[in-house]
């Protein structure tokens, strides 16, 4: 057994060399050993909370469990899962890290305590406190619960700039197509992009189809992903032409398949006041507040302008505006940490506790406590407003943000890109289909 | 006799011994364990794994995507290797004329190396954006509007985006090794290419250049090794997208890696990456020594 974990461990470590071509980083230890005692250190590894809500969150913990250390080691999302691959392979993961539902919560389960188990020893009377739903995703198709849930997100939605609104004449925001191409044509007229969108991002581009594909037939998409209808239905087919549209009728930026979401389209075109609105998610409601530390340093706080924030155009004949909601982040505990009680207690605060009402109230999310709501301040002409309209959004979502097949996930990603730059919607959801009867 | 040379090979071998076991332990075995898990259905993650025999390399060798990106890395190879080593070597040419401000031209076309990759890819980010890229306005301000492109977007030319990176990144290699060689060739050879009546570039493309056939071989090789080890540019800059315009061999294995966690498949595609590299290079040494 050891000399297979040495195996994985080699061959793990020699894949992210060879190829990033940087050397061996050191790993925490697991289970990093205690300086006093009473005294416990947990390593912790997510992408979640940022090195600006650590400080806080972390700190505020440690005030209140003053025996429990915990060690923070934050990584950018892309490049975490790659360094907790190669932890794990070779048995030195964290004791807690961060996780996304579907195929990665699949893939990792089996490094991972089985969360109920450990909540109920620990955290009694947990299910009452934790969003069922949540809970639900966050277990694997063998009904295992891999994790907790911390926060939840919806796609798709519009942040806006209420002062070029005005400025171009756009009355208000669009909720059909039709509106948002009359609001296309009166951007460009003034000089600015319409809606900033980082075509480039995979992730946005599926999370978009996933959500936009509900509105020609609810539900669809999660049929022809377990394999109960094609690839190649109307619904899709619609949805690939509305997809095309946003690009040919120039409601995004030219260009907009070689730009990221973050930083790109955010900074250079939204928070640089070149685009009026920006399609993201509800993540990210924070720059409804204008003193959101986000803004500073830019363009549209320099002038002042006021943000907002709302659930992205109905892209259907029929106008229904139909989201999606997912857990955007979950914690999972490591199945070797050796001191579970003291790492429930850490994954109750962020889940039920002040960590959890810090998450909420920075509008990182929405709460997967029952017991928990924004109480933060209104500090934005719209800030409510967006608040009120983009959980009414979320909380009414069609289903699921992501597919848990990645090899699925991936084959639409290809198709998307590939049909914003011109190709025939039939044809790349033809090679969809080819994947997924290839499984 | 024969005992002292006996214990000289010993030491010989002894002071080579730790060069040895780390290039077993770092590389040997590392590729030897890539061919053993390219047979399995290994995850990437598990203790365990099952022995399937071709099946990943039958499948590798049926998957449209995994041609794609072998053409992909034909393309870059091409169109990075032989542009990168004549814009070097002219460069180099002129830099040896010991121009005015010569130096500090040497030094700003050896920079890019310098730099991270990661920092090239946000600034050509920056400069490649099809609305506020430097790259764009520019060509706007000087009238030729209808050069603009949508760089990095575009499948069509990403990958010539991409190689044109890759170009500015490393061209200033091609030309320093160039420089070095063209210094030690000897003067009496163009003193005589001189008296014969040879100008400026008949000497350059009669004499120096096929005196510095050796360095050009090296950049070659370099240059297939090079474009065949290619993922964090590609990575950074398109991501292997739009579509799969971009996507790259180790881009393909990146992925099969750390997205499908198919450890299995990926190693099938990295012994077929070792496998191009030894061919390419064994056929240019080959024909190097036959010229």
């Amino acid at each position: 057994m050891k000399m297979k974990k040495f195996l994985a461990a080699l061959t793990a470590a020699a894949m992210v060399m060879s190829m990033a071509g940087c050397g061996a980083e050191k790993e925490e230890p697991l289970n990093a050993a205690s300086s006093e005692e009473s005294q416990v250190t947990l390593s912790f590894w997510s992408w979640l909370p940022t090195n600006d809500q650590s400080e806080e969150l972390i700190a505020e913990f440690e005030k209140e469990n003053p025996n429990i250390k915990i060690d923070y080691t934050r990584t950018e999302q892309d490049d975490f899962f790659e360094k907790l691959q190669v932890a794990m392979a070779s048995g030195t993961g964290p004791d807690l890290y961060g996780m996304t539902t579907g195929s990665m919560m699949e893939q990792y389960a089996k490094f991972s305590a089985d969360m109920k188990e450990t909540a109920d020893e620990y955290w009694g009377g947990w299910e009452d406190k934790i969003n069922e739903n949540a809970v639900a995703q966050c277990t694997t198709e063998d009904g295992t619960v891999a994790g907790m849930p911390l926060l939840t997100a919806g796609m798709t939605t519009l942040m806006y700039n209420k002062t070029l609104m005005d400025e171009c004449g756009i009355d208000k925001v669009p909720t059909t197509y039709a509106e948002l191409k009359d609001a296309a044509a009166k951007a460009k007229e003034h000089g600015y992009v319409c809606v900033a969108a980082g075509a480039a991002d995979d992730w946005v581009n599926s999370d978009w189809f996933v959500q936009a594909s509900n509105e020609f037939e609810n539900g669809a998409v999660y049929e022809a992903e377990k394999g109960e209808r094609k690839w190649t239905d109307q619904c899709f087919i619609d949805t690939m032409n509305a997809w095309q549209k946003l690009f040919t009728d120039g409601i995004f930026e030219d260009g907009a398949l070689g730009v990221a979401t973050y930083p790109d389209a955010r900074d250079q075109y939204f928070f640089a006041r070149k685009a009026v609105f920006f399609m993201t998610g509800s993540w990210h409601l924070g720059p409804t507040s204008p003193t959101n530390s986000e803004l500073e340093g830019t363009e549209i706080q320099a002038k002042g302008d006021v943000i907002g924030m709302e659930p992205f155009p109905s892209v259907s004949d029929s106008n229904v505006i139909l989201g999606t909601t997912g857990v955007d982040v979950m914690i999972c505990m490591n199945k070797d940490c050796e001191e579970k009680e003291a790492a429930m207690k850490f994954i109750e605060y962020l889940a039920n506790g002040e960590g959890q009402q810090y998450w909420v109230n920075y509008l990182q999310g929405s709460p997967v406590s029952n017991e928990i709501a924004y109480t933060g301040e209104i500090d934005g002409e719209l800030q409510q407003q967006s608040i009120d309209n983009v959980n009414n959004y979320v909380g009414n979502a069609a289903g699921n943000r992501k597919l848990s097949n990645s090899e699925l996930e991936k084959a639409i990603q290809v198709a998307m890109q590939n049909v914003a730059a011109g190709a025939d919607p039939l044809k790349e959801l033809e090679a969809v289909q080819a994947v997924a009867d290839a499984q | 006799m024969n005992k002292l040379k006996m214990k000289n090979d010993k030491i010989a071998y002894l002071y080579i011994l730790p060069l040895m076991a780390l290039s077993f332990a770092l590389v040997y075995y590392c590729i030897i364990n890539t061919v053993v898990v390219s047979f399995t259905d290994w995850d990437g993650m598990s203790d365990s794994f099952k022995l399937i025999g071709l099946k990943n390399y039958i499948k590798m060798l049926a998957d449209k995507t995994f041609w794609t990106s072998v053409v992909n890395n034909i393309i870059f190879f091409v169109g990075t290797v032989f542009v990168q080593a004549f814009v070097g070597f002219v460069l180099a040419v002129l830099l040896k004329k010991k121009l005015f401000g010569s130096n500090v031209f040497k030094a700003i076309y050896f920079l890019p190396i310098a730099m991270a990759t990661s920092i090239i890819t946000a600034i050509f980010r920056i400069i490649m954006d099809p609305t506020n890229g430097s790259l764009n306005q520019f060509l706007r301000t000087i009238h030729l509007g209808g050069l603009t492109q949508n760089w990095l977007g575009d499948p069509k030319i990403a990958l010539l985006s991409v190689i044109i990176v890759n170009i500015f990144q490393w061209m200033g290699f091609s030309m320093i090794t160039y420089y070095a060689s063209l210094m030690s060739l000897p003067d009496d050879v163009y003193e005589a290419a001189k008296i014969d009546g040879a100008g400026f570039w008949k000497t350059t493309f009669s004499v120096t250049l096929p005196m510095v056939k050796g360095t050009t071989n090296v950049l070659i090789i370099l240059g297939i090794v090079g474009s065949l080890k290619t993922f964090d540019l590609v990575k950074l800059l398109t991501g292997g997208g739009p579509g799969r315009s971009t996507t790259v061999m180790n881009t393909y294995l990146y992925e099969k890696a750390f997205n499908d966690f198919n450890a299995g498949g990926a190693a099938s595609i990295g012994v077929a990456i070792l496998i191009i590299a030894m061919i390419m290079s064994f056929l240019q040494i080959k024909l190097g020594k036959e010229d």
